[in-house]
């Protein structure tokens, strides 16, 4: 399954640079036309994204996070398209897990309704910023986002379950907290919360940058949830999600209108991001998420110094 | 449908309270609605994009802008490939439904829609709980998303 999983990662790669280079000119600055068929782009773009959409299971890392930097540097798509997709591929993603994870108590709507009004109101304002930026610009900064993103995938350290003395006012005000069942302990976990007023500010920041830049932002909620407001991990991951589901509709819809969302490039997306993200469910249990993880941040780490090499102008 | 739901919920809910014992705490009811109105929304939007797509990619409708073109504007800006494609931005799309590119448009927007059909359903279960705080937060949320849904936030 490592071999399969090495494997999937060169495929993909390969794909990209055999398709980057299929169009005449240089090899990764391709010009706005395109020497294949346009329903060979969208073919593509399926398979890669069923292969992303695996490797962010097997990861444990959101579609967004992966599609941005890795289609906008492979594919020759302007970054306007590549994050009014991204949005739907996230949006997808979220809205596909959100009810399970809710059924299962693993999300809390208590939780999440007072983070999403904020990320979702930063990520409009983002998404305006966003797009009004020029290209190279958004290119550079996500380039730098995304190196950001790897250091903090490999340093970060999460709490299965973290210790809350007491819930301060806000969260009582609130009423957050909950109960899950932990099946592999056999028992129910029952969790509360602190230090919300400044969990909350963090998530207008993270609407923010999630906003601006259509990459999701599981990679920033879930740490905050976990190691700052003290959310057991799993109800992290599931809040997080939920949260995602929220704060991607808004800019996803401000996309939609500036005319930003090609459907060539969305639809084929959604659909190879969902398909993908069900088979790497099933076949979770068969790899070594952990070398898997390291790979795709080797990946991310890559991909966003091409990003800023391409902002630049080198390649 | 939001109706139908939180009253199928709210039979569920007493029956797992008496089966398992838990308060209404530990399981609210809103999480249920919200869960089940996401699922059947997005469930909704996934397939109509699939079949507008189909549509699309065939040629069996015929769409606003022919496919050979689409690799002319994708490496343009949106503003560019807006004003180079002629579609009218914002809701404009809407009076173009019946070609198939736009179909795939209205087919996202339902996907997008998802979410606000789920929070007003969530607003009502608030309501009916007399639950103020947190109907508030969802309104709040739903003017937001209804904002961006709009058009009508001006670019920076």
């Amino acid at each position: 399954m490592k071999r399969l999983s090495g494997i999937l990662i060169i495929l993909l790669i390969s794909q990209a640079s055999a398709l980057a280079r299929s169009v005449p000119g240089s090899s990764l600055s391709p010009p706005p036309v395109s020497s294949l068929p346009p329903w060979i782009w969208a073919v593509v773009l399926f398979v890669f994204c069923f292969g992303l959409g695996i490797l962010a299971i097997l990861a444990g890392v959101g579609g967004g996070v992966l599609f941005v930097p890795l289609v906008g540097t492979f594919f020759p798509f302007h970054m306007d398209f590549v994050r009014g997709a991204s949005f739907f591929v996230t949006l997808a993603g979220s809205l596909s897990a959100s009810s399970g994870l809710l059924d299962r108590y693993l999300a809390s709507t208590r939780l999440v309704f007072p983070l999403a009004l904020l990320a979702s109101s930063a990520a409009v304002v983002g998404a305006k910023v966003g797009l009004a930026l020029p290209e190279h610009m958004v290119r550079i900064l996500l380039g730098v986002l995304i190196l950001l993103i790897s250091a903090l995938m490999l340093l970060m350290r999460q709490s299965e379950y973290p210790e809350v003395a007491r819930s301060d006012a806000l969260s009582r005000l609130l009423c957050i907290s909950g109960c899950y069942n932990e099946h592999t302990l056999g028992r129910d976990i029952e969790w509360k919360t602190h230090r919300t007023l400044p969990s909350m500010l963090l998530f207008l920041i993270i609407g923010f940058i999630a906003g601006m830049f259509g990459i999701g932002a599981g990679w920033a909620n879930v740490p905050v949830l976990n190691l700052l407001m003290g959310v057991p991990l799993k109800v992290s991951v599931g809040s997080s999600l939920f949260i995602i589901s929220i704060g991607s509709t808004a800019p996803s819809w401000i996309y939609l209108n500036a005319g930003a969302v090609l459907p060539l490039i969305a639809v084929p997306s959604v659909l190879g991001m969902i398909l993908g993200s069900r088979i790497g469910v099933r076949v979770l249990h068969r790899t070594e998420p952990r070398i898997i993880r390291r790979v795709v941040i080797a990946l991310l780490a890559l991909s966003g110094i091409m990003s800023i090499l391409r902002g630049i102008g080198v390649l | 449908m939001a109706l139908f739901i939180l009253k199928r919920e709210e039979k569920v809910m007493r029956g797992f309270v008496l089966d398992y014992k838990r308060d209404e705490q530990s399981m609210p009811l809103e999480n249920s609605v919200y869960a089940r109105v996401l699922w059947i929304a997005s469930l909704f939007g996934f397939l109509i994009a699939f079949i507008a797509f189909l549509l699309y990619l065939t040629g069996i409708v015929e769409p606003r802008i022919p496919l050979a073109r689409v690799p002319e504007l994708w490496s343009l800006s949106s503003r560019e490939a807006l004003r180079l494609s002629g579609i009218p931005g914002g809701w404009g799309w809407l009076h173009l439904v019946d070609r198939s590119d736009m179909l795939c448009y209205a087919a996202l927007a339902v996907t997008a829609s998802g979410t606000i059909v789920a929070l007003i359903s969530v607003f009502i279960v608030y309501l009916s709980r007399r639950n103020f705080l947190y109907a508030l937060i969802v309104l709040l949320e739903l003017i937001v998303l209804c904002l961006a849904a709009s058009g009508f936030i001006p670019d920076i």
